[in-house]
């Protein structure tokens, strides 16, 4: 408990926003390179079952994929929390929108071909 | 600002939140245990709605904590308002991605040659169930607990209005860790199953095991 409560004042005291932006600024990256890739093997798999299945390939969500690779660099040079944010919203809505769309057009395809996969073995 | 913040914050855990429960009723058609998540989905949707009102609701919800100063009142809440919506970011994807591992370990559990190789699959599918639950509840004595101490030295006035604005930053700190852990766990069990996609000769549509569907 005594550790837990100096912890809490050392923050207080020494963890100031310049700390902290700083630190948001490669968080930030990093989450975001990981959501890249993580939508980009989730249209990889869609895209691979797809061709499975005789259904053309995905095209248009891969452009909105890069188009949230192409900004998230600029994470890094925002000025401020508010611009750093809003640029922030702007990636995680796009990437977010990319996995609600397709798990709403893949799932049936890839919930009978993973059923498939492990039945048929 | 205040708006946009907080539509931002709900529109990913109305996304989370659908994800969840596609994912719930996906696996319960791999696995054919005639589930159908009727109680999460209600669940969901009272909490969202729950949200949505606490989060809009500020100025009534104040009064909770009345022996701060009006202005610490205001801080205090506005700091553990978004505490909770980073941690429920942290538990809802930490959720996506057990479910993920849970998949993938049953992929793995058939093609094994070997009993051994079966039942470590086994453990890592069980550590996949149990890990949500236990997840859920680690993060939220976490998020109680960093609460609690803060409200107490708040409370005995051993912190000003500066300071607490830095420890506020230190819990979306730690979260911060944890989203890039799980989303970066998330990715890489997108490419394992990918590659074992690759790797194993799947069905084609319209072979006979398909066609059983």
């Amino acid at each position: 408990m005594e550790i837990a409560t100096n912890t809490l004042l050392w923050a207080g005291n020494h963890f100031s926003h310049e700390i902290y932006f700083t630190t948001t600024k490669i968080q930030g990256l990093s989450w975001s390179l990981a959501d890249i890739a993580l939508v980009w093997y989730m249209l990889k798999i869609a895209d691979f079952i797809r061709n499975r299945t005789g259904k053309p390939k995905i095209t248009w969500r891969y452009y909105f994929l890069l188009l949230s690779a192409i900004l998230t660099p600029f994470l890094l040079v925002m000025k401020t929390s508010t611009h750093f944010f809003i640029l922030e919203a702007v990636i995680f809505a796009l990437q977010y929108l990319l996995l609600l769309y397709s798990v709403i057009v893949e799932k049936k395809d890839v919930l009978i071909f993973i059923k498939a996969t492990i039945q048929n073995r | 600002m205040f708006y946009f913040s907080y539509i931002m914050a709900l529109f990913w855990v109305f996304a989370e939140l659908f994800i969840i429960i596609y994912i719930k009723k996906g696996l319960s058609y791999i696995f054919q245990d005639g589930k159908k998540h009727y109680g999460f989905i209600v669940f969901a949707a009272v909490f969202f709605v729950l949200l949505i009102f606490v989060t809009f609701s500020r100025n009534d919800i104040y009064s909770l904590f009345p022996h701060m100063p009006n202005a610490m009142q205001k801080k205090f809440y506005g700091y553990l308002l978004w505490h909770f919506y980073c941690s429920q970011w942290a538990v809802f994807e930490a959720s996506i991605t057990l479910y993920i591992l849970r998949v993938y370990a049953r992929m793995q559990q058939s093609v094994c040659q070997s009993d051994s190789m079966v039942e470590k699959w086994r453990s890592v599918e069980r550590f996949a169930i149990f890990g949500i639950p236990a997840f859920l509840v680690v993060y939220a004595f976490i998020f109680a607990g960093y609460e609690f101490l803060t409200f107490s030295l708040l409370q005995r006035a051993l912190i000003v209005q500066l300071q607490l604005y830095h420890i506020n930053l230190f819990y979306i700190k730690i979260c911060g860790i944890f989203w890039i852990v799980i989303d970066g766990g998330a990715a890489f069990l997108g490419y394992k199953i990918f590659r074992f996609l690759k790797t194993h000769n799947t069905p084609r549509m319209g072979s006979p095991c398909l066609n059983t569907f």
